[in-house]
């Protein structure tokens, strides 16, 4: 391999905040076997955060990192990672967002940061390109993200510094605490924001001026304009997923998971079209032809004033569909939204414990001596934004919630566990009960459920061509009541995903929504042609599984997770979806095992205890990390058969 | 001399533009070296893009001056906006 590393800002930055040292390190000292962003980042965390440490300790890491054609004009390479141990699971915590924050961190000369340490009084990084300070926050300690935002380029004069910072969910340690960059961009899911803040951090600041080079720039445009081809013709940029589609599929968590169906005339009120309105402008981020944010202004009623980017598919889900509004004021669906956004929590986890709230409430487990006089009653859309408020500010109830639901019952009990929709220990957030291959995703993800790392969405895809199918994924496509195939197609998308999250591309422009558009085949062109690092479509979907592979064991060795902990929700295999189309339907657990035995096997994992086997490790060249599960005796029984 | 033509309320903040402008000047992407500038205010929800046609002395010192990508089929930074916020007039 040649010195220079092609497509990268070449370092990585280290800082200790207990001692205020800031030093770099050679980012090709892991891009070899982990590409970049979420890869590097889960072997750093991997290799330096031992089985002991917790969550908010000083040892646990903070890892920020760009994927490796972040900066590029490759489509959708606007994305980075965060990466830490959860205080979700305890096991991996990852989160991922695009935004202007990466290509600027790359352009400032650094690919990756590693945070260790705690402050001991609250501080924020300002890196201008080779000048890196940690500087006094506490000023600006307890503001929202959007005064953060504010204060910070006023601080420093100026109006295109790149921020990510915590609101004050992560300074109050919320466990659905999130990390925001541009005011509106959220790494979500594991509670990072919390692990931010339990170190003092409060926001990295960065200007950058330099700049990325690929290795073979007109081969490297030739691609770019293939594939920026390719997603204009697919029409991902048009595709907007219907509120009616996902309902007459049964996938609304209506109720806490009550229902999955929920009146058409509800939705009707929320049709994309009701928003035009609102909408001041599309948006998007670093050199991304999908453009999917929109920026909104409201000019009337309650929250007339509001000026803010939001609203996606997750808000659907998380506040129309959990909460069973009925709104006649669209515009309380764009102040949820911000109003995360303000606070830093994660509307995913949030919204899932307010909504555990709601249905003890509904059941009498919580009174209005338990709620601080507040109704939890179903609809109502100013309850849950002022829970959120209490929540971010551990107040009153908030302060169980921000536990999330399935430590917050295990305080309350009284039956409430039941109501607790998790994922190893992480709420849930997608309905399941309809979409064997999406759910399977879930059940199995490293980070504790959620749709983003082998959910196969495709599965709702109708009539994609057979010769289509056995090419991209080798098997069919069934639809989304069948369990045929649907280990192949989670076993395929974790290592995508994988591939995506390194190199910091968008899952939005990825054959995740259609096979029409990218594939591991495009996106090794990409990556050869960037790099110098010739590889096809099969080597970086190896390079995948093998960072799916250190999440597992960071799992196993942290978490102590085992086959027990991949099967869905009990309530989505014991409650048939009650009305609608899809009546009658749920999570069948005899043909769960069949589909996980199917997956370990696919993965070369063992089926009795989900346990990764030496062999499958070796070949994926981790030796070192069967050597530290055999220590522990975290090996299957096909380990031991196989060394004796 | 090809003429450009600017729309920023079409603009999507993508900044394509400025990484394909660096690349037609020194094949590498730099958008601080980008004949233009997109002002994103993401408080606001506005853009504002800048075409530098001639520098000041002070931008001299970064940046380089449109050329209307002399050499270039067309020029890149209209190419790569997919929203028509710049476009070949």
């Amino acid at each position: 391999m040649s010195e220079k590393q092609f497509s990268l800002a070449g370092k990585v930055l280290r800082v200790d905040l207990t001692s205020g040292r800031v030093w770099t390190e050679p980012t090709k000292r892991y891009t070899q076997r982990f590409l970049g962003g979420r890869g590097i980042d889960n072997w750093i965390l991997y290799d330096e955060v031992k089985p002991w440490v917790t969550p908010f300790d000083p040892a646990n890491r903070l890892i920020l990192g760009t994927g490796v054609l972040v900066g590029t004009l490759a489509p959708c390479a606007t994305r980075h990672s965060i990466d830490g141990k959860s205080p979700m699971t305890g096991g991996v915590g990852s989160a991922n967002s695009c935004g202007h924050f990466a290509p600027e961190l790359k352009f400032a000369g650094y690919d990756h940061i590693v945070f260790q340490g705690r402050s001991r009084r609250p501080v924020f990084l300002w890196i201008d390109d080779d000048q890196v300070k940690i500087l006094d926050a506490s000023l600006i300690w307890g503001k929202t993200t959007w005064e953060t935002d504010d204060l910070i380029k006023e601080d420093l004069g100026d109006e295109e510094i790149q921020i990510a910072c915590i609101g004050p969910a992560g300074e109050n340690l919320v466990r659905s605490a999130c990390i925001i960059t541009n005011r509106a961009r959220s790494a979500s899911r594991c509670g990072l924001g919390a692990v931010m803040g339990s170190k003092n951090l409060k926001a990295v600041a960065v200007r950058g001026s330099g700049s990325i080079e690929v290795a073979y720039p007109e081969r490297f445009m030739e691609v770019v304009d293939e594939t920026w081809e390719k997603l204009r013709l697919s029409g991902a940029a048009s595709k907007v997923r219907n509120p009616h589609t996902l309902n007459e599929l049964s996938l609304m968590p209506v109720r806490n998971f009550q229902y999955a169906y929920m009146s058409p005339d509800k939705l009707d009120k929320l049709m994309p079209e009701v928003y035009e309105e609102y909408e001041v402008r599309k948006l998007g981020y670093f050199a991304c032809p999908i453009y999917c944010s929109r920026f909104y202004q409201v000019k009337h009623g309650l929250y007339a004033g509001l000026a803010s980017e939001g609203l996606h598919t997750n808000d659907l889900w998380n506040w129309v569909a959990r909460f069973d509004l009925d709104l006649d004021y669209p515009a309380a669906m764009i102040k949820l939204h911000a109003l995360c956004n303000e606070y830093g929590l994660d509307q995913d986890n949030a919204s899932c414990s307010i909504a555990w709230a709601f249905e003890c409430y509904q059941r009498g487990i919580f009174t209005q001596e338990d709620t601080d006089g507040l109704k939890l009653e179903w609809g109502d859309y100013q309850v849950v934004a002022e829970l959120l408020r209490k929540v971010a500010y551990r107040e009153g109830l908030g302060d169980l919630l921000a536990e999330g639901s399935k430590r917050a019952s295990q305080i309350v009990g009284q039956g409430s566990e039941r109501l607790a929709i998790h994922i190893k220990g992480q709420d849930s957030m997608e309905a399941m009960r309809t979409s064997k291959g999406w759910a399977l995703g879930c059940g199995v993800s490293t980070r504790g459920g959620t749709h983003t790392r082998g959910a196969a969405f495709i599965e709702m895809q109708k009539d994609i061509p057979s010769e289509i199918c056995e090419k991209i994924w080798g098997v069919q496509v069934e639809g989304p009541l069948s369990y045929e195939n649907k280990a192949k197609l989670v076993v395929y998308y974790e290592r995508l995903q994988a591939v995506l999250d390194s190199l910091g591309v968008c899952l939005f422009c990825s054959n995740y929504n259609g096979p029409d558009l990218l594939g591991p085949d495009d996106l090794a062109e990409l990556y050869s042609a960037a790099t110098g690092i010739e590889m096809d479509g099969d080597g970086l979907m190896r390079m995948g599984e093998r960072i799916h592979n250190i999440e597992k064991a960071f799992n196993v060795l942290h978490a102590g997770f085992s086959r027990r902990d991949d099967y869905p929700p009990q309530r989505l295999m014991d409650e048939p979806v009650k009305s609608g189309p899809m009546r009658g339907e749920r999570l069948h657990r005899e043909k769960w095992d069949q589909m996980l035995d199917e997956y370990y096997e696919l993965h070369g994992w063992d089926k009795e205890t989900g346990w990764q086997t030496r062999k499958c490790l070796e070949d994926l060249d981790l030796r070192r990390v069967a050597d530290d599960l055999e220590k522990v005796e975290r090996f299957s029984a096909q380990f031991l058969d196989s060394v004796s | 001399m090809v003429k450009l033509r600017v729309h920023s309320e079409k603009c999507t903040g993508c900044k394509a533009c400025e990484a394909a402008c660096s690349y037609h000047h020194g094949k590498i992407f730099s958008p601080k070296v980008a004949s233009l500038w997109v002002y994103r205010a993401d408080k606001e929800g506005t853009m504002h893009i800048k075409l530098y046609a001639e520098l000041t002395e002070e931008e001299k010192k970064g940046r380089f001056p449109c050329d209307r990508c002399v050499g270039e089929p067309e020029p890149l930074c209209a190419k790569y906006c997919v929203v028509g916020a710049i476009v070949v007039a």
